[in-house]
């Protein structure tokens, strides 16, 4: 008895992880699409690594790469920008793509100290910070999660954030997210055919 | 009458293994510490522990005149979400390998003396719970686009 329903269990897993497998096949092969209508972004201010003013307009007519972190983070923010300088390196047409790191701890990130960090990896990466309350405002917009713990020692708090990378198409719609761990080649690859997808 | 002594005495001798395997110290390499951007505050270190004694053993104090401070730490991506958490040791078992690398446990280097660049090489101290300090020069090398396992 014990063994039949082993055996039946073990068949109905196989045709379960089989029926699964071909449903992913079946699926556009646009993987990281989000969503059927991409999200519209609002309107937002806030202020670039050369103290200009940064908004909404600054995404259009451009792919963009947002990442959201911060200059004292030693690892993930540091891995994740030297991914994406690779990315840019391995692309066709990368003068429309910009990356753009935006700080979600803005009151240790100047702007003079984001410019230092970001074309530390790349000249052409964009640093963003502004006001606490301009970047919660854009993070809100977005849906990106953080958290500073100020409670640790003094000014070297850690802060937590979102690992993700966020893809905004030239009409300013955040159209997919990509999850770490990152690799170059798989973000080279799959960004190419959602661009090649949504530009038809 | 069965005797025990040869057993014994094997026992005894594998009990008395000499001295100097011992205190085989802790081997580390591939170690590396990634070139940060000037004036960053922090930087990370990446390094593999391996322990060739019988024992465990674990990490629990890391120095250096190049930094300020230097702690472990683990970095951890939960719904999406990274956070970095303390560790207070690292262990590492007898006769295993522990590897530091990005995206997941480091060390985490706080306010360098001096600005580092590639090919600079700064000494670090680790010591053991038994006492024992181990000593390496790291170079400062550019970071790659990799983490853990790729």
């Amino acid at each position: 008895m014990v063994t039949g329903l082993v055996v039946l269990a073990t068949i109905f897993g196989v045709l379960t992880a089989k029926y699964q497998q071909q449903q992913q096949n079946a699926r556009p092969d646009i993987e990281g699409m989000l969503w059927p209508e991409p999200k519209i972004l609002p309107p937002f201010t806030v202020v670039d690594h050369q103290n200009n003013i940064f908004t909404l307009a600054d995404l259009h007519g451009k792919w963009s790469f947002l990442f959201f972190g911060y200059t004292h983070c030693p690892d993930i923010c540091p891995i994740t920008l030297a991914v994406m300088d690779r990315v840019h390196k391995q692309l066709d047409q990368a003068q429309n793509v910009q990356t753009v790191f935006i700080s979600v701890d803005p009151e240790r990130d100047t702007p003079a100290r984001l410019g230092q960090y970001v074309t530390f990896f790349n000249p052409e990466f964009v640093g963003l910070g502004g006001s606490v309350e301009q970047i919660a405002n854009l993070t809100g917009q977005i849906g990106v999660p953080y958290y500073l713990n100020k409670t640790d020692a003094g000014e070297n708090y850690l802060v937590d954030h979102s690992a993700s990378l966020f893809l905004i198409d030239p009409q300013g719609r955040l159209v997919a997210i990509f999850s770490a761990p990152h690799d170059n080649g798989n973000i080279t690859d799959r960004f190419n055919r959602i661009r090649q997808f949504i530009d038809g | 009458m069965v005797s025990y002594r040869p057993l014994i005495v094997f026992l005894l001798f594998l009990l008395s293994t000499p001295e100097g395997y011992a205190r085989d110290s802790i081997i580390i390499s591939n170690a590396w510490i990634a070139e940060a951007p000037p004036g960053s505050p922090v930087s990370a270190a990446y390094l593999d522990f391996e322990n060739p004694r019988t024992g465990p053993v674990k990490l629990v104090g890391i120095a250096s005149k190049a930094f300020e401070r230097i702690e472990i730490h683990r970095t951890q991506t939960i719904d999406g979400v990274a956070s970095m958490k303390r560790l207070d040791t690292l262990a590492i078992p007898a006769g295993g390998t522990v590897s530091l690398c990005p995206g997941n446990r480091h060390l985490m280097l706080f306010e360098p003396v001096r600005p580092l660049k590639r090919g600079d090489r700064v000494r670090l101290a680790f010591t053991f719970t038994d006492g024992s300090v181990v000593h390496d020069d790291i170079p400062v090398t550019p970071r790659q686009a990799r983490t853990c396992g790729n």
